[in-house]
Formats: C-alpha cells, sequence, structure tokens
C-alpha cells in the first residue's frame, strides 16, 4: 500500500461514490501562479530545454490533495513561470474509481497519477495511455533503477513515471518507553519474538499489549493486513516464490504463504500480544488504521507495523511529538530471520500519460527529473523518492533520511507491495477483506488463504 | 445561475405560449406539450442508461464479448451474492415500514401538543444531514470502545452484575445489517412524518369532531378514521423510501465497506463497475435491482386503479 | 370561498380542538419522548464533539465523558477555526452549494408540475403505463447513467460546468417530482377544473389560474425536500463536478476532507455542522408550509 492508497484508504468517509469531473480544473484555485518568493527566483537555465509554451495548458489529476495537493501544485510553479506553461493541477480522494470513468468517457486528463503499478496497467489496457517520449525514456534510463524501470514498464515499454515511494516494512516504537523498560531493538525475527515475550510478560494483567495492530479504513479496510503478510512472506520465503505468489503462478494458498502467515499469526492472533489499549485480536479489525499508534504515546502499546507516513498521524494526535531516535517516537526495520537479510516492502505513484502534446510531454520529462523531486522535495516532506539524482540533502526529516538510505541501499531487497501488484479484485478486493475476516471472524490462516484463492480463480479471468 | 433560471423560464413560456397557441387544442396535444420537456430529460438520463445497463448485463468484463446469462448465473448461485441480495430485499421491506411506522406513530402522538413544533424539529433534524455525515454520526455509536451503544451495553450488564465487553456490532452478522437499517430509518422517518403529519392536518375537523361524538377513543380514531383517510399519502411515503432504501449505498460503504455479510446491491455494484472493472457483472446486480422494486410497483399501479375509481 | 377565510376558519376550529387535548395518555407522552430522546442524542454526541480539542481523547474515550465539570476545559473552538481556515477554503464550496442548490430546485419542479398536470388532468391514450414507467424510472441508480452521460457531457463541450449538474439533477429529481406532485394534484377537487372548463378556460389558463394557486403549499413542501436532497448529494456532485472550488459542493468537500485525512474525526465533526446550518434553517423557515396543510386535504371532492 501507498501512501495513496492510504489516501484512498480514507476513502473511508467518503463514501463516495463515485466520482469524477472533469480533467480541467485546478486544485482549490490553486493552478494559478503560485508564489514565488520561496523558490530561488528567475532560475529558469534548466527549464529552457522546454521551450517557451506560452498559452499552453497541461491538466493533471491525482489522489493528493490538501497539504500534499497543494506542494505537488506548488512543486510546479517554476515550470509555470519558466515555461509560460500553465499547469491545472486537481486531486481527489476516489482516483482510483474517478479515472476509469473520466477515461471511459472521453475526458481523461492528460496527466494522472496512479497508486500502484496494477492500476497502471489496468489504465494501459484502455488503449488510451501515451507511451511516454523518448526525452521521459532518457532520463528513466539514467535516474531510475532497474526495478523501478520494470514497474513502469508494460511489455517492455515505458508508460509510467515512478513520481516518489515510500518503504513499509518498518516498525513503530517509542525510544523513551524502550529506554525505560530496558528493552533493545531487535536485530532478528526470533529477537523479536523474544522481545515480545518479554513485554506481554512485563505487561500481564493490564491492557497494555506488546503489539498495537489496526486496519480499519472504511472502504479500504484490511490494508495494513496484506502489509505484515507481505513482508512474512518476503522474510521466510525466497525473491522468487514472492514474485512467483504475487503473479499467481503458484497458488495463493501455496504450503509456503501459509507457513509464512503462521508465523505473524502467532504475534496476531495471541490475545496476551494484541492488541495493546486497543482489546482483542477480533479489535485488530475494528481498529482504524490511524489510531492505532495512539498506544505508543500512552504505554498501552510497544510496537507497531505501519509506514513511515504514518508520522502525520503521530502529529496530527500530538503536535508536540518528537519523532527521533530519542524521542517518543521512531521506527526499526522489520527484522529477517538474520541479521544481514534485509527485505523491504514498498509502493510508489507513477504519472501516466493520456496525450503527446508538446506540452504534456515538456512536463512529463520535467516529472522525470531530478529537478522536479528536489522541488517537491523542498514543498514537502515525508516522502522518498526512486530518482537517484535526488539531492538527499533536501529531504526534510531524520525519518525521510532513513527510509531513503533503506530505499537506495545496496544490502535492501527491494519487493513492490504485493497487493498493488495483484489484479484489484484481489489486491484491492478478497485480499483486504479476507484478511479483514480473519480477525473479525476469527478465521485459520488456511481458511483465510483457501478463500483468497478461490475468489482469485472466480473473479480475474 | 441566474442566466440558467432565466433560460429556463424562457423555456416553460414557450411550451405554455405555444400549447395556448390553437383554439382548440385536444387534450392528448396539451399533454403531449406538457410532458415533453420531462420526456425529453428522462429518455436521454435515464431510459437511455437503463437500455444500456440491461444490454450489459448479458456481456463480459469489458461489455464486448456476449456470455449470456452468465453473470446471473454467477450471481444466483455465489452465496457471497445471493446475501447480498437478501441485504438490499431487507433494506427495501425493513426502512420503508420501519420509518413509515414510525413517523406515523410520532406525528399522530405530537399533533396539537404543546411542543409539536420542537418535537417535530428534532425528527426532522436527520434529514438535514447528509447520508456521510449521519454515518460518522453512528459511527460514535456503534464503535466498540468510545460508541454509545456500548456503554449503554456494558452498563445494563453491571446492573444485572456482569462485567462484560461491548461485542463489535458492526462486525457481527446478521445484527449489524438491522444497525445500519437502522441509520436509514433514522434518516428517513423525518420525511415519513412530515409528509404524514400534512396529511393528517388535512383530515377536515368535522370528521374529527364527529367521529369523537361517536364515542371512539384515540385508538379507534387512529384505526378507523387517520389511516385510511390518509392512505394515499402512506402509500406515496412507502414507496418514495422503499426505492431510497433500495437504492442507498453511501451507509453501507462509509461504515462497514460492505465487509462482514453487509453489502447491498447497490455497494456491490459499484464495486464490480468501477473498482473491479467489470461492467457485465455490476450491470446484472443493477438489473436485478429493477427486478427487486417489481413488487413496489405492482403495488402502487393498484393504488392508483383504486384512488382512479374514486375519482 | 377564498382561501384565507378558509384558514381563519379552520384555525378557529383548530383553536378549540386543542383545549379538548385529545391523545394525552401517558404511553402517547412516553412513546414521543423515547423517540425524540433516541433520534437527537447521536447528533448531539457529534455536536459534543465537533467542540472537544483533545484529538487523542476523541478516539478513546467516549464523548459523553467530556460532559463532566472536569474535562470542560477540552471544550473550544479550535476545529472550527481549523475547518474555516484557509486551506480548506469551505465558503467557495459554500457558495457553490447554493449555486448548484437553487437552479437544482427549481428546474425539476417546474417541469415536474407540468407533466403532473399532464397525468392528472389530460387524458391521452396510454397515460398509465406511460406513468407508472417515469415514476418506476426513480430507481436507476445515479452511477449506472454516469458514464452514459459524462460522455455526451463532454461531446456537447459542457463538461465541467454547472449546466452539467443542473441536468443532472433535474434528470434524476424529476421522477420523484413528478410522482409526488401528481399524487397532490389529484387532491384538488374535480369540480374547481370542471368549472373553469364550463367558463371557457384552455389547460394553460387553468393550469396557471386554478392549478398552481392550489399547488403552492404542496410545491413548496415538496421543494423542501428536494432542496435537502440536493444540498445533502454526494453522489451527483462527485460525478459530475470535479473536485475543485470553482463548480463542487461542501458535501463533496468534506468527504474530501475526510478522505485525505482519516479519521479526522476533530475537523469531521466540526464540517457536518457547517454543512448542517442551511438545510435547518430552510426547515425552520418554511415549516408553516408543511403546517398549513393541502387545501383539499385527503378528501377527494
Amino acid at each position: 500500500m501507498k501512501k495513496n492508497m492510504v489516501v484512498k484508504a480514507l476513502a473511508a468517509v467518503a463514501s463516495l461514490s463515485m466520482l469524477t469531473g472533469m480533467a480541467a480544473c485546478g486544485s482549490g484555485g490553486s493552478s494559478t501562479q503560485g508564489n514565488n518568493a520561496a523558490s530561488s527566483s528567475g532560475d529558469c537555465k534548466v527549464f529552457k530545454k522546454y521551450g517557451n509554451l506560452k498559452g499552453k495548458t497541461v491538466t493533471m489529476f491525482s489522489g493528493w490533495m490538501d497539504e500534499e495537493g497543494d506542494a505537488t501544485n506548488k512543486s510546479f510553479d517554476k515550470f509555470r513561470n519558466c515555461t509560460g506553461a500553465n499547469v491545472k493541477y486537481e486531486g481527489s480522494s476516489e482516483l482510483s474509481v474517478q479515472l476509469p470513468v473520466r477515461v471511459k468517457s472521453g475526458s481523461a486528463p492528460d496527466i494522472a497519477v496512479v497508486p500502484q503499478p496494477g492500476m497502471l496497467k489496468t489504465m494501459v489496457k484502455t488503449g488510451k495511455t501515451k507511451v511516454m517520449p523518448d526525452s521521459v525514456k532518457a532520463n528513466i534510463d539514467k535516474y531510475y533503477s532497474k526495478d523501478w524501470q520494470e514497474y513502469s514498464s508494460v511489455d517492455g515499454k515505458i508508460y509510467g513515471i515512478a513520481l516518489d515511494a515510500s518503504t513499509k516494512s518498518f516498525i513503530w516504537y517509542s525510544p523513551k518507553k524502550f529506554k525505560e523498560k530496558g528493552y533493545k531493538v531487535p536485530q532478528t525475527w526470533d529477537e523479536m519474538m523474544t522481545l515480545t515475550k518479554k513485554i506481554a510478560a512485563d505487561t500481564k494483567g493490564t491492557d497494555a499489549k506488546p503489539w498495537s495492530v489496526g486496519i480499519e479504513g472504511g472502504a479500504s479496510t484490511g490494508w495494513p493486513a496484506t502489509d505484515w503478510l507481505e513482508d512474512a512472506v518476503i522474510r521466510f520465503t525466497d525473491v522468487d516464490t514472492y514474485n512467483k505468489w504475487v503473479s499467481h503462478e503458484i497458488p495463493f494458498n501455496d504450503p509456503k504463504i501459509l507457513a509464512s502467515f503462521e508465523q505473524i499469526g502467532k504475534i496476531l492472533k495471541n490475545n496476551d500480544y494484541v492488541n495493546g489499549g486497543l482489546g482483542d485480536s477480533q479489535s485488530i479489525a475494528s481498529t482504524a488504521w490511524q489510531d492505532a499508534g495512539t498506544p505508543l504515546l500512552n504505554g498501552k502499546g510497544y510496537m507497531m507495523h505501519m509506514a513511515p507516513f504514518y508520522q502525520t498521524n503521530f502529529k496530527s494526535a500530538n503536535p508536540d511529538i518528537k519523532i527521533a531516535p530519542d524521542g517518543d517516537a521512531w521506527v526499526f526495520l522489520m527484522p529477517g530471520k538474520t541479521k544481514d537479510s534485509k527485505p523491504v516492502l514498498g509502493g510508489g505513484d507513477f504519472a501516466i500519460s493520456f496525450a503527446n502534446r508538446p506540452e504534456v510531454n515538456a512536463l512529463l520529462t520535467y516529472l522525470s527529473s531530478p529537478d522536479w523531486a528536489n522541488e517537491r522535495a523542498r514543498q514537502m516532506g515525508g516522502w522518498v523518492y526512486p530518482n537517484k539524482g535526488l539531492d538527499v540533502s533536501l529531504l526534510g526529516s531524520q525519518l525521510d533520511k532513513l527510509s531513503y538510505k533503506t530505499l537506495v541501499d545496496p544490502k535492501t531487497e527491494f519487493r513492490f507491495d504485493g497487493s498493488d501488484l495483484m489484479p484489484s479484485e484481489v489486491g484491492a478486493g478478497s485480499f483486504w477483506k479476507k484478511m479483514t475476516e480473519y480477525f473479525a471472524q476469527n478465521k485459520s490462516e488456511k481458511e483465510t488463504l483457501d478463500q483468497i484463492e478461490a475468489s482469485w480463480q472466480r473473479d480475474v479471468n | 445561475m441566474v442566466i440558467a433560471i432565466l433560460l429556463f423560464v424562457a423555456v416553460v413560456g414557450l411550451v405554455l405560449f405555444l400549447t395556448n397557441l390553437p383554439k382548440h387544442m385536444p387534450s392528448w396535444g396539451v399533454a403531449a406539450m406538457f410532458l415533453f420537456p420531462a420526456i425529453i430529460l428522462i429518455c436521454f438520463g435515464l431510459i437511455y442508461p437503463a437500455i444500456v445497463t440491461f444490454k450489459n448485463s448479458f456481456y463480459g468484463r469489458d461489455g464486448t464479448q456476449g456470455v449470456g446469462w452468465a453473470n446471473y448465473i454467477q450471481i444466483f448461485t455465489e452465496p457471497q451474492f445471493l446475501r447480498v441480495l437478501l441485504n438490499s430485499v431487507l433494506w427495501t421491506v425493513l426502512v420503508p415500514l420501519l420509518s413509515t411506522a414510525v413517523g406515523l406513530i410520532y406525528s399522530v402522538v405530537v399533533d396539537r401538543t404543546r411542543f409539536e413544533k420542537l418535537a417535530k424539529t428534532l425528527i426532522f433534524l436527520p434529514m438535514a444531514i447528509s447520508m456521510v455525515g449521519a454515518s460518522i454520526i453512528w459511527k460514535f455509536v456503534y464503535d466498540q470502545r468510545v460508541g454509545l451503544l456500548s456503554a449503554v451495553y456494558t452498563w445494563v450488564a453491571k446492573l444485572f452484575g456482569h462485567t462484560v465487553r461491548a461485542p463489535q456490532w458492526l462486525m457481527n452478522a446478521p445484527l449489524n445489517t438491522f444497525l445500519l437499517i437502522f441509520v436509514m430509518i433514522w434518516i428517513e422517518a423525518g420525511y415519513a412524518m412530515t409528509v404524514l403529519s400534512t396529511a393528517i392536518k388535512g383530515i377536515p375537523e368535522d370528521l374529527v369532531e364527529a367521529a369523537r361524538l361517536d364515542g371512539l377513543n384515540a385508538w379507534q380514531q387512529f384505526i378507523y378514521l387517520t389511516i385510511p383517510m390518509i392512505r394515499p399519502s402512506i402509500v406515496v411515503v412507502i414507496t418514495t423510501v422503499a426505492m431510497a432504501g433500495l437504492k442507498s449505498f453511501d451507509i453501507v460503504r462509509t461504515m462497514t465497506a460492505g465487509n462482514y455479510d453487509t453489502s447491498v446491491i447497490a455497494n456491490e455494484f459499484y464495486t464490480q463497475s468501477f473498482l473491479n472493472q467489470n461492467t457485465g457483472l455490476g450491470a446484472a446486480l443493477a438489473v436485478l435491482m429493477f427486478i427487486i422494486v417489481i413488487p413496489v410497483v405492482v403495488f402502487n399501479v393498484r393504488q392508483l386503479r383504486k384512488s382512479q375509481d374514486v375519482r | 370561498m377564498s382561501e384565507k377565510k378558509k384558514a381563519r376558519i379552520s384555525r378557529r376550529e383548530k383553536a378549540l380542538i386543542r383545549t379538548k387535548n385529545k391523545l394525552s395518555s401517558p404511553w402517547a407522552t412516553a412513546i414521543s419522548i423515547i423517540i425524540a430522546v433516541l433520534w437527537t442524542i447521536p447528533t448531539v454526541g457529534l455536536l459534543v464533539t465537533s467542540f472537544r480539542q483533545n484529538r487523542l481523547a476523541i478516539s478513546t474515550s467516549g464523548w459523553w465523558t467530556s460532559l463532566l465539570p472536569k474535562n470542560w476545559s477540552d471544550f473550544g473552538l479550535a476545529n472550527y477555526k481549523t475547518v474555516l481556515g484557509g486551506t480548506y477554503n469551505l465558503g467557495a464550496y459554500l457558495t457553490n452549494s447554493f449555486v448548484i442548490t437553487i437552479p437544482g430546485v427549481l428546474i425539476p419542479i417546474s417541469l415536474a408540475l407540468l407533466a403532473a398536470y399532464a397525468f392528472a388532468w389530460c387524458d391521452f391514450p396510454g397515460k398509465n403505463i406511460l406513468f407508472i414507467a417515469v415514476f418506476s424510472l426513480q430507481v436507476v441508480p445515479v452511477q449506472v447513467a454516469m458514464i452514459p452521460l459524462l460522455t455526451q457531457y463532454v461531446n456537447w463541450g459542457i463538461n465541467n460546468t454547472f449546466w452539467v449538474i443542473w441536468l443532472t439533477h433535474t434528470i434524476f429529481g424529476l421522477p420523484l417530482a413528478i410522482f409526488m406532485l401528481h399524487n397532490f394534484m389529484c387532491d384538488i377537487p374535480r369540480e374547481l377544473i370542471e368549472a373553469a372548463r364550463v367558463d371557457g378556460a384552455g389547460d394553460v389558463q387553468i393550469f396557471l389560474k386554478v392549478v398552481l394557486p392550489l399547488m403552492v403549499p404542496a410545491t413548496a413542501s415538496f421543494a423542501i425536500f428536494q432542496f435537502l436532497w440536493v444540498w445533502n448529494d454526494l453522489l451527483v456532485a462527485l460525478a459530475f463536478t470535479g473536485n475543485t472550488a470553482s463548480t463542487a459542493p461542501l458535501t463533496a468537500r468534506l468527504s474530501d476532507m475526510v478522505g485525505s485525512r482519516g479519521s479526522a474525526w476533530y475537523l469531521l465533526a466540526p464540517g457536518a455542522f457547517i454543512a448542517m446550518i442551511v438545510p435547518v434553517l430552510v426547515f425552520l423557515f418554511l415549516q408553516r408550509y408543511f403546517v398549513r396543510g393541502m387545501l383539499a386535504g385527503a378528501v377527494k371532492g
């Protein structure tokens, strides 16, 4: 899952429904020239190559709203000022529904940002998306690793630009509380289980527990649980198995997958280990993922598996929180079987294009260049970028730097979030739903996997 | 906005003017002129999409390959879809009956009391809240930890000497479907009450007076005078609320996302058509909505006949 | 007899009756109190929540606990300030809601009045079939029509304007409006219509001079409902406006607000209340139309 999914997750309340509107509109009226006081004035050298685009308009549609939307919109200010092009940005929390509807009805935006490769493939299937121009290809060859090039291609042609990335295999904890109790950050899976047992013993008889988990997210309820399972699979099997599992070359309920699932089941189904400050194992299904970190702040929970973007939720619950290695909240990478194995699950957002006018191609080229990634990093923290040309000093917080380091560390075995790669009937359908029932109706690991496999065979054709 | 309204007034004016031109316009001619604008819009916005949907229901995922009855067979053979159909029927039956009952009883009870105005406003308030807003409000009632229902539940259990934790209200089927239905009843009761109390006020005073002189008590008045007198309004309310109940999807989508066996056709249609991009299956589900509503239509046709006999 | 006179008489009669206070059994009182409480409490909970400033407490303790005097310090306007502040720009969306709603009520109701008249007082072949067809179309969900409608709007080049959303609300409001107004219209005593015909009035005069004046209260009460439906609509708004400050209504903004920040109850609660203010005021000020009742009541002449 990715942040965007998250955003989607929230469609939670946005029950919503449908959606769509027209592509051509700026978000919140901010399609105008933003204020440039912040940007280094007038340095238009970089933009020379895009030519003069005065009077031309490019529309862009994504799932980023509010602060994220504003920051993204501002990241185009220099482009606007230097080329004269009008970039109209629009954000919506229901993009995954709105975009297909708009594409079908002939009102697709020039550029859309999709939250996962699965959706990129779906969009390419419509036949309306354009292959990226050569200028973009050149940038991608230069600045992106092989993996990322692969995620944005279909049948060997590049259709997408990975704009940003998230790393998800992190576990949040409270360094202050750990220090107080004398707990150490675990380096291997076994150490993590030992620590879990120890915390459980220390907290016996109270409603504090070692782990806090929440997977409720309105219409996307269940996604954090899929991350748990994927993280287990990349730790207890090998790359090949993971890839085959995601692409359904082996059944969803393959014995190796079941074995991985049982490993996390030892935590998630044990009422002495979950659900810190929130209830029992069943309460995992009804706890909003945005609230799952709350117990870490009040000492009812000690660990929570969640991507770094959760920092926003901590800040909104308590604006004075200190997120640092010696603060109220920090993260460690979910350990593997050995100290040296560093499998990391991640996601990313991809720009795709529905038009090949020169001004659209110019903006796409800009998006695939480090200049844009730097510009966006300046506007907002909480993201890392797969673009190798990024100026790392621009990453706002310690946490972002840690994520970025993890992302580009050669030791890291990066895997793309499985549910984002699976067909949406499973990846954003039965996988979420059945993982939710696993908790809500106390189903067994086996039954859960069997049912997801059945739905894959039935619904995906 | 002003332009739109003016333009529109011009159109209506033109219709009236043209209808008025001929000396002796036959009745069907007048009808044709008066119906013309509405029918055009309805054909374009409702009938045409409905036909397209009907056609799509016999096609596959992307609407290009004919698959015969496969989509329907899938719906009627898979337990999860049967459950969805059952839930939709429950919504279509329970929401109108219960909200009408509440609205009717309430309007009779508070009619002509000192706080009629205030009392009615209280019940009407939920109407003013959007479905999404209502779902949010009720999350605070059904939440296991901070919900009011949970608090009441544990408190009552305490009275009987038990210490219990509230259940996960929205996860336990079939109770959860009824809890969601109640949210809709909560919204629609205000509508039912308003329409019905208008009808009750319309009952001529001399009839009420006569009934009283005949020695009917309050309950008998309600059964023998009020209900028959406002029957047409009751039919109208039941019908419109049934349609709303069948179409409602915001509540389910917001509160449970259709998990835990609470999904209804409207929600499933949305998921299949837009999220899974399975046009054929989505269309077949939409067609089933039409089928569920047939009894409601038949019921209305009968009422229509009855009232025409009266006229 | 003029309507005014009639009203005065019935008011006097009503006053007479009220003194007799018919249904005041303890049962009736109990029922009305139970219903009123049940219907009010959840909203009160949201209202209380909207003033709670401690975000942590909102998701960990029931709203009623904040009513204890020791927790009063938690109350404040912070959430409202945030919602009404710069980022959210609710003002623009509020204006859009009005721009969408006013024509979204007037247009379908006027067209429906014409159509309802045709169904109620004209004779033509296939009338009943057509009427039943129109009212059954209420069941067509907005989602079904989205792609076909949107495709047409794009072709006509009116995409992303208010025209689209007015048109869509009109289309979806018509079946119900025709159905309801037809029912009210049938309540007009036949004699009134016949008398006008005998006087040589054509259908247009009858419609304008006899039917419309009598339909005012019924139309007004239906208009209030239509207002509420359009005002609170989210589906059409999302499907046809694009989520921008230029055309989107308040509901779309609210749902997106929640959409992009998760269980931000502390923003959602005040947002929901701001969106409620207008419909509640409309109800309070136009309530008399509900109470007036219809000229002919449910009694067939």
